[in-house]
């Protein structure tokens, strides 16, 4: 069997690596040795002894009750409300229900009327949740810094709007805007005021794939990309699974063409050529490290070589071997067959575009006739704004939820240019850089307190509707211009009126009237319009030879490149001031709370480099991660970090690298080809989740090729045979008389987007604990993604795999509870009594997986003890509580937490079952991890039910459990992962 | 020696008061006519409340304002306005309206009570001086009860006389008596502590008063309400639900006067939802935030009646909490509770047991067989 390594200190000699973190465990704790001395050892002893004695002379507090005056029909006192809206944050839209208890959201669900998603949802749109209960959004409008009230705001804009000068420009500034109505106001909005000028700006730029199908197609559009209609997918430099464009509905689509479950026999294929490690290399069959700089070249080559063999006439040039193979391959998948790129470079786009031309996938798997709507911006038209700004042709300003001065490269210029500007409106829902510069601040409310509706691919609608009233006192930048341009009525009627003039029609509304059309669309939160469909695009050739000729068509030199990424959990940086996104660790470095650079073990072995050692990149310190897989010369920052002002959480976490972003032919060009790197000499500690449960040489991943499994089903899982035949117990067997859970895991389907994480933390009050703490390994998220690299070090193969409670039959942590707080349920579930706890720690001394977490210190406000506390996120704030949900207890100091496999809906749905009189029907049980989960690899359900699909999964020859040599029983399993490759034929 | 001067001062000042209060007071007694010519002198808020505890006679035969208008719910309804209720309302009139209240009452109880009431107009304004006070001030704590607490130190003289004699005094010649009274002593007292100890955080017995004299009695008892017309969601989700002021005024936007209480408590209610106003009742059944416990279960699936956890409500008119909500208490019926396993299809999933029924290996199924107990049922 393969040997695995978790990281690169497991590679290293053991000593060395235990001296390593002996060190480092001297040194945290002499940094905050405890003062404890004899005079705080009486104060507490008195402290006890009297709080003792007011506890027991004391009445227990009265506690009030106060009922409705008038209960509305619907809500009903600790049941929960769903309501169907939308998230968008300028990147990704993602339909969604909100979960809303007793007036308060807490917890958000994909919407699973939606066929794109199926009911799932990213890390990034389950945290959003959070950003509604930041303390740090602006609260109130103010003018200079003075608070104004929102009529004295709008008799001022509509003063001003009233006595413009027609030479000037009034600017609106806005993200993508998706949303028809929006569009249609704004319309409506420059029909009025014809100075008013519309522009819309990216925080991230994707405008070199727009053009690049403008050149081909004449349309600047974005495709939809159809990755389940693919049999060979191959990416060069595109995150798609973790965050280039539709990373959720892409993510599920790759799960969907490469399951083994069902019957399915066949799966995809996908090669990614890459300069960094990313989420989906790190999942790709077969992965090829590539400097940034070489795109153009391994392009170029592919192009001639697939050009060459479509009977096109093309100069003979040899590309690399590995590109010819894959052009072979990709020839024997026309029709059937996907080439992506993530770089935002007109050239590498458009021969991405005449590559899948070629190869026919045009109307297969991508589909020019439905675009999608996303990413509008267009980078040159913002640089003509600036220009127009410095010349002082712009008069006035409105920052609409974007926020260029942190977003746009060059930031000193933009901040130059708005300065220039008399009125500066900001209009955004969170803390920003660009707010700072801005003498309005006009605050927009959180997408969960708000209307609007969303197109994101023509016929597809969606509605936004408020979960919650306002906060604060905020407003929507739709409602500001109707209240400026006088427009009747709110932006609720706006929409509705929009929807019942343009969307509404003879085939959606089915014989109903529009009231009662809108009542449903409200329910169900999305509308399909399958007769509406974009324009039919053909294909017109666009000028190769030149794009070639401006692709370098060498190989690159050995400078050292900058390579600007999106992290998973961060992305371009607008949700940054989450707690839930900062301790969510990387899905590939397993590091949060910081960005780094990292670099590829032989280049660290060059500088002499090691991880936390801090260099110098262009004037910009920062630490380094040794990250295996990277390409040679290439050093790689993530984005998203080092706001100056995002609030309490995100401000000066990390660094910024924005500024370091060119421009390049009118396009954001997110590598920089030339920098200079020293090391400066000091060290940082990261706070990096990685070799903190390791779990030396054993076969915790299975895994196998393709041609192997097809001949044998248990092929690279024949240990698993073995142990059973071995199953043998002195205690006796726990009997199960109505349910038995269990939850199978297909690794083979987990692409590691790690959405399962939060939404984990959001639906069971998984505390926050900070950076400091995760260096401390004191993380507690009941949820974590193993990752384990094989084989070489430049290129190694990486697996990864879900971990929580296991919920063994015959549990090692069970039997040295001293206080019986954890134990077995009727019903298979390992069973955990906080209130019972104290706080031992021999359970999780004694778990061999290493799921159960210890609250060290009060993370979430459950205690009123001082001292007890350790928030740095603000999670004790009652704002920031709000979000807790209340059918879990929120655990205090000194007990042990771990995965209850989310008993509170077990409870839920059991409770619905017997209500209504009925059996549990399979699958209506969902945990909050397989609810949310975009590849559906988590399956939960009664293994004591043969028709469950859990058992059906459980008959898999794939299926093994954790560690199962050790008899622990687990009632999770998983199934072997499947690498669609030749194992003896390799591509490189 | 600054401590003690202060303190010295205190006292000068309480004496220095309290002759101003005597000299004041005399000076009333002395002229009468005095207040009938000027509005300007302040009420004697002392002299309100002695009329108030009738100290000083409010008439002929007549009884203290406080033994109807009492300061504390007794265990017993009291159905007329508590003082400091009243206090309230008499603060807001002016005193012709609050001797034309008083002394001229409307209402049968009233009319029958007031008749025997013979107050001067300084008298009133004394008297209503000290309700306004009251309404501001509020009545003072309730005296604790000290029962326990008098057997613990009784026990204690005992023995300690008990160890006396037996050391020094030896009087009583059989010593046996002494270690009898000592034992006894020590382990009845153990038995306070540990009693107490334990019922530390329950509150079985608690019964708080309420902004509004509701009585269970009234309304399950004499007038029939089924429980879940005003507690519906008990039958749905978790918590029974308070009825919304809304749900009362189904009835009480008719029903006006109370059979005991006239006009007064029920004017509450209309007026909360008349004017906006919050009804803030006082919780009674209280569980600790780690323990989630769903009426609909009970109710709606276990088909358990309301009073075997809540007691004989419906001739409660003070509601009380019957049990001591321990989780003993809870464990110990799941022990004894037949599931309805045939009724409800949900328990087919059971085959087992359904087996073992049908084979008569089991008589019944009790909801602990079945996972009632398991921890994570009710600590999630």
């Amino acid at each position: 069997m393969k040997e695995y390594w978790r990281s690169l200190e497991d590679l290293l000699p053991a000593e060395e690596a235990t001296q390593e973190k002996k060190s480092s465990v001297v040194l945290s704790d002499s940094a905050d040795s405890s003062k404890n001395t004899r005079r705080d050892f009486l104060k507490y002893f008195g402290f006890s002894i009297a709080s003792a004695a007011v506890l027991a002379g004391c009445e227990r507090p009265v506690k009030k009750a106060i009922p409705y005056l008038i209960q509305p029909e619907e809500v009903k006192p600790g049941t929960a409300n769903y309501y169907a809206s939308t998230f968008y944050d300028g990147a990704e839209m993602v339909p969604i229900l909100v979960k809303v208890r007793d007036g308060r959201p807490i917890k958000i669900e994909g919407n699973d009327l939606c066929q794109m998603t199926g009911g799932s949802a990213s890390a990034r749109v389950q945290a959003s949740l959070l950003n509604l209960y930041d303390e740090s959004r602006p609260t109130q409008p103010t003018l200079d810094g003075n608070p104004i009230r929102w009529e004295d705001v709008d008799d001022k804009l509509t003063e001003t709007l009233a006595s413009w000068d027609d030479t000037k420009e009034f600017v609106i500034l806005t993200p993508s805007i998706i949303s028809p109505s929006t569009k249609k106001l704004l319309a409506d909005f420059k029909a009025k005021f014809p100075f008013v000028i519309h522009e819309t700006f990216d925080a991230f730029s994707y405008s070199a794939l727009r053009q690049a199908y403008k050149q081909s197609f004449g349309k600047a559009i974005i495709p939809s990309f159809r990755f389940d209609q693919a049999k060979l997918v191959v990416g060069f430099n595109a995150d798609f699974l973790g965050t280039w464009l539709q990373p959720t509905v892409f993510g599920r689509q790759y799960a969907s063409a490469r399951k083994l479950t069902e019957g399915q026999r066949e799966m995809m294929r996908h090669v990614q050529f890459e300069p960094i490690m990313t989420l989906t290399g790190s999942n790709a069959d077969e992965r090829i490290p590539m400097a940034a700089s070489d795109e153009g070249y391994c392009l170029n080559s592919l192009y001639l070589a697939i050009a060459k063999q479509s009977g096109l006439m093309v100069a003979a040039v040899k590309g690399p071997d590995v590109i010819d193979k894959i052009a072979d391959e990709l020839l024997a998948c026309r029709g059937k067959s996907l080439v992506v790129s993530g770089t935002n470079d007109i050239g590498i786009q458009t021969l991405v575009v005449e590559i899948n031309h070629l190869l026919q996938n045009v109307g297969q798997t991508i589909m020019v006739n439905s675009p999608v709507n996303l990413y509008q911006g267009d980078d040159t038209a913002y640089d003509a704004l600036l220009a127009r700004m410095e010349a002082n042709k712009v008069g006035a300003v409105m920052f609409w939820e974007t926020n260029p001065v942190y977003h746009a490269p060059l930031s000193s210029r933009t901040e130059e240019a708005i300065k220039k500007v008399p009125v500066r409106l900001a209009v955004q829902s969170q803390q920003t850089e660009t707010a700072l510069l801005c003498n309005y601040q006009l605050p927009a409310p959180h997408f969960l307190e708000r209307w609007d509706d969303t197109e994101l691919v023509d016929g597809v609608y969606t509605l936004t509707q408020p979960a919650i009233r306002p906060l604060f006192k905020t407003r929507t930048p739709q409602e500001n211009l109707m209240a400026w341009a006088g427009f009747e009525g709110t932006y609720y009627d706006f929409i509705k009126l929009s929807w019942k003039e343009n969307v509404y029609n003879s085939n959606l509304s089915k014989g109903k009237q529009f009231e009662n059309f809108w009542k449903v669309s409200l329910r169900d939160g999305i509308v399909v319009d399958t007769k509406k469909s974009g324009e039919t695009l053909t294909y017109s050739s666009a000028n190769i030879a030149s794009v070639m000729k401006n692709n370098s068509s060498a190989k690159s030199s050995n400078d050292l490149e900058l390579v600007l990424y999106q992290s998973v959990p961060i992305g371009d940086g607008t949700l940054a001031n989450n707690p839930w996104l900062q301790e969510l660790p990387e899905p590939v470095s397993r590091v949060c709370w910081d960005n780094y650079v990292s670099v590829s073990p032989a280049f660290a072995a060059l500088r002499g480099w090691s991880q936390g050692d801090v260099v110098d990149v262009n004037g910009l310190e920062l630490p380094v991660l040794v990250q295996p897989g990277q390409a040679r010369n290439t050093l790689a920052v993530a984005v998203g970090y080092g706001r100056s002002n995002a609030g309490r959480v995100a401000s000066d976490l990390g660094k910024n690298v924005y500024p370091f972003v060119t421009l390049k032919n009118g396009h954001r060009l997110y590598t920089i080809p030339k920098v200079e790197a020293v090391a400066t000499g000091g060290t940082y500690e990261l706070a990096a989740t990685q070799s903190h449960h390791s779990m030396e040489g054993r076969a915790l991943v299975r895994e196998t090729t393709i041609a192997e499994y097809l001949e044998n089903p248990a092929a690279g899982n024949e240990m698993h045979e073995k142990v059973e035949k071995l199953h043998t117990t002195l205690y006796h067997e726990h009997e199960y008389k109505g349910h038995h859970w269990g939850m199978v895991i297909d690794l083979n389907s987990c692409i590691g987007c790690n959405a399962c994480v939060v939404a984990c933390s959001a639906e069971n009050n998984v505390p926050v604990v900070g950076r400091n703490e995760v260096r401390r390994s004191h993380e507690m998220h009941w949820l974590r993604l193993d990752r384990y690299y094989a084989g070489d070090t430049d290129n190694p193969e990486v697996v990864r795999q879900p971990v929580m409670c296991q919920h063994c039959d015959n549990a090692p942590c069970e039997n040295v509870c001293p206080v019986a707080a954890t134990n077995h349920s009727s019903e298979g579930i390992n069973q955990m009594a906080y209130n019972r706890c104290i706080g031992t720690r021999y359970c999780n001394n004694n778990c061999p997986y290493k799921v159960r977490r210890f609250n060290w210190y009060d993370y979430t406000g459950a205690d009123t003890i001082p001292n007890n506390r350790v928030d740095p996120a603000g999670m004790t704030l009652d704002l920031k509580r709000m979000v807790l949900n209340p059918d879990v207890t929120v655990r205090a100091k000194g007990v042990i937490e771990k995965c209850s496999m989310c008993i509170q809906r077990i409870q839920d749905k059991k409770l619905t079952a017997k209500k209504d009189g009925r059996q549990l029907s399979d699958g209506e049980i969902k945990t909050a991890c397989q609810q949310t989960c975009p590849a559906d690899a988590i399956t939960f359900g009664d293994m004591n039910d043969p028709n469950s699909k859990v058992s059906k999964l459980l008959k898999d020859a794939r299926q093994y459990g954790l560690l199962e040599e050790l008899h622990t029983l687990p009632s999770v399993v998983y199934l072997s992962k499947v690498r669609n490759k030749d194992k003896n034929k390799t591509l490189s | 020696m600054v401590k003690t001067l202060s303190r010295s001062l205190c006292h000068g000042r309480k004496i220095l008061k309290f002759f101003i209060l005597f000299f004041v007071l005399h000076q009333f007694a002395g002229n009468t006519t005095m207040y009938a010519k000027s509005n300007g002198p302040e009420p004697d808020v002392k002299v309100g409340e002695r009329l108030f505890y009738g100290l000083i006679s409010t008439g002929e035969g007549s009884n203290s304002c406080v033994s109807c208008h009492t300061m504390h719910t007794a265990d017993t309804m009291n159905w007329n306005p508590s003082a400091v209720e009243m206090a309230k309302v008499a603060a807001e009139m002016d005193l012709a309206t609050f001797k034309e209240h008083l002394l001229t009452p409307s209402g049968a109880m009233r009319e029958k009570v007031h008749v025997k009431y013979q107050l001067d107009d300084e008298q009133l304004f004394h008297l209503q001086g000290y309700l306004k006070e009251l309404s501001e001030t509020g009545a003072k704590d309730k005296p604790m009860s000290i029962n326990q607490l008098l057997i613990f130190l009784l026990l204690g003289g005992l023995m300690t006389i008990a160890l006396v004699d037996l050391i020094f005094t030896k009087k009583i010649p059989y010593k046996a008596i002494h270690v009898l009274i000592i034992i006894f002593g020590v382990s009845f007292q153990l038995k306070i502590v540990a009693h107490e100890m334990i019922d530390l955080g329950r509150s079985e017995g608690y019964m708080p008063d309420q902004p509004i004299k509701f009585s269970h009695k009234v309304h399950a008892g004499d007038n029939k309400i089924d429980c879940l017309y005003c507690h519906s969601n008990a039958d749905e989700g978790k918590s029974a639900g308070l009825p919304s002021a809304g749900l009362c005024m189904n009835c009480h936007q008719v029903v006006r006067n109370g059979s005991h209480s006239g006009q007064f408590e029920i004017g509450k209610v209309v007026d909360a939802y008349e004017n906006n106003k919050d009804i803030e009742w006082v919780r009674i059944h209280n569980l600790p935030d780690h323990v989630f416990f769903s009426h609909a279960q009970h109710v709606n699936v276990g088909q358990r009646d309301c009073q075997e956890c809540h007691g004989d409500v419906e001739n409660m008119h003070i509601l009380k909490q019957e049990n001591d909500l321990s989780m003993s208490w809870c464990l110990d019926c799941h022990k004894e509770t037949n599931v309805n396993f045939k009724g409800n299809d949900y328990y087919k999933t059971f085959e087992a047991l359904h087996k073992d029924l049908a084979e008569g290996v089991r008589d019944s199924i009790k909801a602990a067989d079945i996972g009632a107990n398991d921890c994570m049922k009710c600590h999630h």
